[in-house]
């Protein structure tokens, strides 16, 4: 059993990054024995909410931290790493995943002090999605950040460490602001009954 | 706004405040391009020179105006210093540098001078970024870099670009007298191949004499060149060969020299590339040559790097075929190579004109139809990047009977050697400038231009950590894991929003496609015109061109998206052609590789929804506030190459209101809002806008039009200087000649007024030459645009590196695509009108009330400088460098 905690609060003074921090966000903790190693056994970020903060903890040699949560087709999202312990020596990265298991986007440095960001990222596919938080030593990075490599965090990398990763969703238009989607090729997506509430995560075997 | 409210404002955008200057150098490790060292250049009092335009200093502030008679010297012979406030109804220009009465120049170096220690070499010609690495801590004795960006007429009738070949045929051109040989000449590998050497850059070891003045240490050993035909021996090891229509194929195995003199005969001294672009794609080149790359060329600005190298800026690299006509009456820019890249960033075959051959229009000869880059085989793809190289260190000699194994055997760096090197991480495209951020333990940042209209302005953050000089037993070292920053990081570009905000976007594999929409980039340009988008054909929006994608068969290249097409064209992009669903089509489905997206930067960018701006010549990290960026935006108006955002920029001049807003630049500001600058995102500010001096208008100008390089002295002052096309200097264009009244090869006048609109260029009349301005700190004059100089005929001052005492400058381009000046016999007395060599017009002007008046303009028609100043009247102009100093009487 994965030693997970989940609240709701008001975080009007959370950390201040990605594209804008609602009044009320999600909020996880990480325990130090998190089996979340694995595409598989993701932890499920379980709430409707647009902002889901995740007070993580990286394990030595084997950690790649993967959460799981739910989009919807015309969300856009951003996801960022901040928080982490020894700043400038302790460098994460991020890796995003379709529900179907293919690496979907990348990034190792682009929220600034060497941290990721996967910024402002519309997604065309209903389901649950994984993030994955994995170490500059780890085992496919180099793979996965210079080629977009189809591959798993696999785990590898520098000692333990503390990080924060902030998931911010856009939520898909009402219909009424889906013309342009419909304009530019997305009629697929506007045709789906936009939701301002997400969906709870509902894991699959894997 | 008031003159007062402009003074402090113009201090606060650059983040100090009136009367409290810092004297020093600047926070360690916050390099600008050129870092200043030593005591104060100033020193004391400035008179401002007078201009032709009206500037508020002059409201307030004596200055000086100089004086002469055409009819006796093309160089003033004298100078008023008073009050010259107002409007003035004549002004004459001098062929000369003209500075502030304290101060005065004198040459270090000019095209031709042969300082290197093979006696035939010399130095080469279009000199620009200049920086200097002190030998001696009295700065007295130093290593001094220039850049050479390209040739131009007058070296050469036929030179690129000329768009007046025709009316200047069998004019003066200045190669003969001051080389030593003709280029002009049935002989198209010697042209080639000359030009070619006459770009690059050099190194040249300077020392004060007696009178303490720099003068070049000639025959030393660091002397040196990089050219774009350095390392072309490696010819030699190639299979591939010139195809040239249904002409018998040319190996190139067979070109490794361009003539018969010892620097013709090609060498070893190639350059290498470092990188994703290296990694990815040089492997694959058709070149066969792998990370090995022959010559450097269209060097334009340039940085000095915190660790003590220079980083040098191939702009210009894209070649186009020297005409579409069988005789040409102008000549395209031939010198260069391909831009156009295929999805795997190889280049999109080499540039081969049609027809395939024409006569050249000097020599008669059968030319083939073809870029400098097709003739000697130098493959797109490896050209249009940053390049480091080490004064201190030249690249391992290597003999010139070295196989490749040997040659592959030979380290490219050890404590005395460095072999110039390509950072591809930093990107392919037109590179102007680079500026740095860098603090022990954090990333390296680079901020860089792509110098083309709708070029982007980018950020560097290397994936390594800046090291302490202290972690290291040696210079070389420290440098050279220094450099190692350049090879391994993000390239982003930024996205400017019109509410002040901005972001930076990575170029990665990962990016969406999600380009900004042709109607939204025009929307503030429709606006103003009252017209639609789609009613105005300069909207566009470059996209790399791909096979099933908008309709187009063809992968490679670009394809202009518009506002009339965009409904369809943005959607096919998003799909790739119908072919990607369930997600948005990535930058990974447009470019095979990340080095491929690194070597196709400008349209990935586009493609990406990163902001088309308006040329960024130069950016700088202010020294008082690094989380701040200048950038000096030379010239808003778009053109077939690119449209930049009317949004955040003034493109045109929207209507004919004599007074409406310029479309001549700005000065802008980013502002980070990390602390070590990688941050992701940033604010903007607009201060100065180009133009001439409006107050009776909304949007001001601020009395410059085309800002170019901005510099910090060592009291914090800024500097910066102007790059108008000379095309449109004084009101007289380079482009058509005649004979008018009797007097030969009169240029024609450049026509319209104040009614103008759109690019407007006929407003740069106004302005005079290019010139030098700085902005004081401190003092009586603090806030204002102080002009401190002007340059000779048809030329641009560039590259400004404060050393002590001294201001080094380029002086680029004299006499460009105008006819060298001749000793004239009047019948006497002669008057200005007699003589084909002064020009005169009358220019409409604007004063700052907004009302328009006349200025009769006065000038010289070409150039000899600096041939006339040093006793050779009507010698040839000559690119030279020059130093400025106080007067030695004043100090």
């Amino acid at each position: 059993m994965r030693s997970f905690n989940f609240f709701s609060a008001l975080v009007a003074s959370a950390v201040a990054l990605c594209v804008s921090v609602p009044a009320t966000a999600a909020t996880f903790t990480e325990g130090q024995d998190a089996t979340n190693n694995t595409f598989g056994t993701a932890e499920a970020l379980n709430s409707t909410d647009t902002t889901l903060i995740v007070n993580g903890f990286r394990t030595d040699s084997n950690s790649a931290d993967y959460y799981a949560f739910n989009l919807n087709a015309g969300d856009r999202v951003t996801m960022a790493i901040t928080g982490v312990t020894a700043l400038f020596s302790n460098d994460p990265f991020l890796a995003f995943y379709l529900p179907n298991g293919n690496l979907l986007a990348a990034d190792d440095d682009s929220y600034g002090d060497l941290l990721p960001q996967v910024s402002d990222f519309l997604v065309l596919t209903s389901g649950t999605f994984r993030i994955a938080v994995g170490d500059f030593g780890d085992t496919n990075r180099d793979a996965i950040i210079n080629t977009l490599a189809n591959l798993p965090v696999a785990g590898g990398g520098a000692s333990d460490y503390d990080y924060t990763l902030q998931i911010n969703i856009t939520p898909v238009p009402e219909p009424s602001a889906m013309v342009g989607l419909l304009l530019f090729g997305f009629g697929s997506v506007a045709a789906r009954q936009a939701r301002s509430r997400r969906a709870r995560v509902q894991l699959p075997n894997f | 706004m008031s003159t007062l409210m402009k003074r402090r404002s113009l201090l606060q955008f650059f983040g100090v405040a009136a009367g409290t200057a810092f004297v020093g150098s600047l926070l360690p490790g916050r390099a600008t391009a050129s870092t200043p060292i030593g005591p104060s250049f100033l020193g004391g009092s400035v008179t401002p020179i007078r201009l032709p335009h009206n500037l508020p200093i002059y409201e307030f502030q004596n200055s000086y105006l100089p004086t002469g008679d055409l009819t006796t010297s093309f160089r003033p012979t004298g100078g008023t210093s008073g009050s010259f406030a107002g409007n003035l109804g004549q002004y004459t220009v001098f062929d000369d540098i003209v500075v502030s009465p304290e101060f005065e120049y004198y040459p270090i170096l000019a095209w031709g001078d042969k300082v290197f220690p093979n006696s035939e070499e010399y130095f080469g010609y279009n000199c620009d970024y200049t920086a200097f690495t002190p030998l001696s801590t009295d700065l007295n004795d130093g290593l001094l870099w220039v850049n050479h960006e390209y040739v131009s007429h007058p070296i050469s009738a036929v030179a690129p670009g000329l768009d007046a070949a025709a009316s200047l045929l069998n004019q003066q051109a200045t190669f003969q007298n001051v080389i030593g040989f003709s280029v002009d000449v049935n002989n198209q590998q010697l042209r080639y191949g000359e030009f070619q050497y006459n770009t690059g850059g050099s190194v040249v070891r300077i020392t004060k004499d007696g009178t303490g003045k720099y003068a070049p240490n000639a025959n030393k050993s660091a002397n040196r060149r990089y050219h774009g035909q350095s390392g072309l021996k490696l010819n030699q090891f190639r299979t591939d060969s010139r195809v040239v229509g249904s002409l018998a194929p040319v190996p190139y195995n067979t070109i490794t020299s361009w003539g018969a003199l010892s620097y013709q005969q090609g060498d070893f001294n190639f350059l290498i590339g470092t990188g994703p672009v290296a990694r990815d794609v040089f492997p694959n080149s058709t070149d066969g040559l792998g990370n090995k790359i022959i010559g450097t060329s269209f060097n334009c600005s340039g940085g000095y790097t915190p660790w003590g190298t220079v980083l040098s800026a191939e702009e210009n690299f894209q070649g186009s075929a020297p005409t579409t006509t069988a005789t040409p009456s102008a000549l395209s820019f031939y010198a260069g190579t391909q831009e156009n890249v295929l999805p795997d960033g190889r280049q999109a075959g080499y540039v081969v004109g049609t027809p395939t051959t024409y006569a050249d229009p000097i020599s008669g000869g059968s030319f083939l139809n073809i870029t400098t880059g097709t003739f000697v085989g130098q493959v797109g793809e490896k050209y249009g990047y940053m390049v480091e190289i080490d004064m201190t260190r030249p690249s391992p000699t290597i003999p010139d009977t070295a196989t490749l194994a040997e040659i592959n055997a030979i380290p490219n760096e050890s404590e005395t050697t460095f072999r110039a090197r390509k950072h591809t991480a930093l990107g392919r495209f037109r590179h102007e400038n680079v500026a740095f951020f860098s603090e022990v333990g954090k990333p390296l940042v680079l901020y860089m231009g792509d110098d083309r209209r709708g070029g982007h302005t980018w950020r560097y953050v290397s994936k390594g950590r800046f090291p302490a000089r202290s972690e290291f037993l040696s210079d070389a070292a420290y440098k050279n894991a220094c450099s190692k920053l350049l090879e391994d990081g993000t390239l982003f570009a930024a996205q400017f929003n019109p509410n002040g905000t901005g972001r930076w976007i990575p170029l990665t594999l990962s990016a969406q496609v999600n380009p900004i929409l042709p109607s939204v980039l025009g929307s503030t340009q429709a606006t103003a015109q009252g017209q639609a988008a789609t009613a105005i054909s300069a909207i566009i929006l470059r996209l790399p061109r791909r096979n099933g994608v908008a309709g187009q068969t063809v992968d490679g290249g670009a394809f202009n998206a518009t506002p009339s097409n965009e409904a369809t064209v943005i959607s096919s992009y998003r799909t790739k052609g119908g072919t990607i669903s369930g997600r948005v089509a990535q930058l990974r489905d447009y470019y095979t590789t990340q080095g491929a997206i690194l070597s196709d930067c400008y349209l990935a960018a586009n493609l990406a929804g990163c902001t088309p701006t308006a040329r960024p010549e130069d950016i700088e990290v202010n020294p008082n506030n690094p989380r701040e960026v200048f950038i000096a935006y030379t010239d808003g108006g778009p053109s077939g190459d690119g449209y930049p955002d009317s949004r955040i920029f003034v493109v045109n001049k929207y209507s004919a209101v004599t007074n409406d807003t310029q479309p001549f630049g700005g000065l802008y500001k980013i502002i980070e809002d990390s602390t070590s600058n990688s941050g992701a995102t940033f604010t903007w500010e607009r201060f100065l806008q180009g133009g001439e001096v409006n107050s009776a208008a909304g949007e001001d100008g601020d009395g410059f039009a085309a800002i170019d390089n901005l510099s910090f002295d060592q009291d914090g002052n800024i500097w910066g200087v102007t790059d108008m096309s000379t095309g449109f200097h004084n009101g007289f264009s380079t482009s058509s000649y005649s004979t008018i009244n009797g007097k030969p090869l009169q240029p024609a006048q450049v026509a319209g007024n104040h009614t103008a609109t759109g690019r407007a260029e006929v407003l740069l009349s106004t302005f005079g030459n290019n010139w030098l301005f700085y902005v004081p700190v401190s003092g009586p004059n603090s806030g204002q645009i102080v002009p401190f100089a002007y340059g000779p005929t048809r030329c641009e001052m560039t590259g400004p590196t404060f050393v002590g005492n001294t201001l080094i400058m380029a002086v680029q381009h004299p006499s460009e695509e105008a006819p060298v000046n001749e000793s004239f016999t009047p019948v006497l007395p002669q008057t200005a009108a007699d003589n084909p060599a002064i020009l005169s017009r009358l220019v409409e002007m604007l004063a700052p009330n907004g009302v328009l008046y006349n200025q009769t303009r006065t000038l010289p028609r070409g150039s000899n400088w600096p041939s006339n100043a040093n006793g050779t009247l009507f010698g040839p102009p000559k690119p030279t460098v020059i130093a400025f100093r106080r007067k030695l009487a004043n100090t």
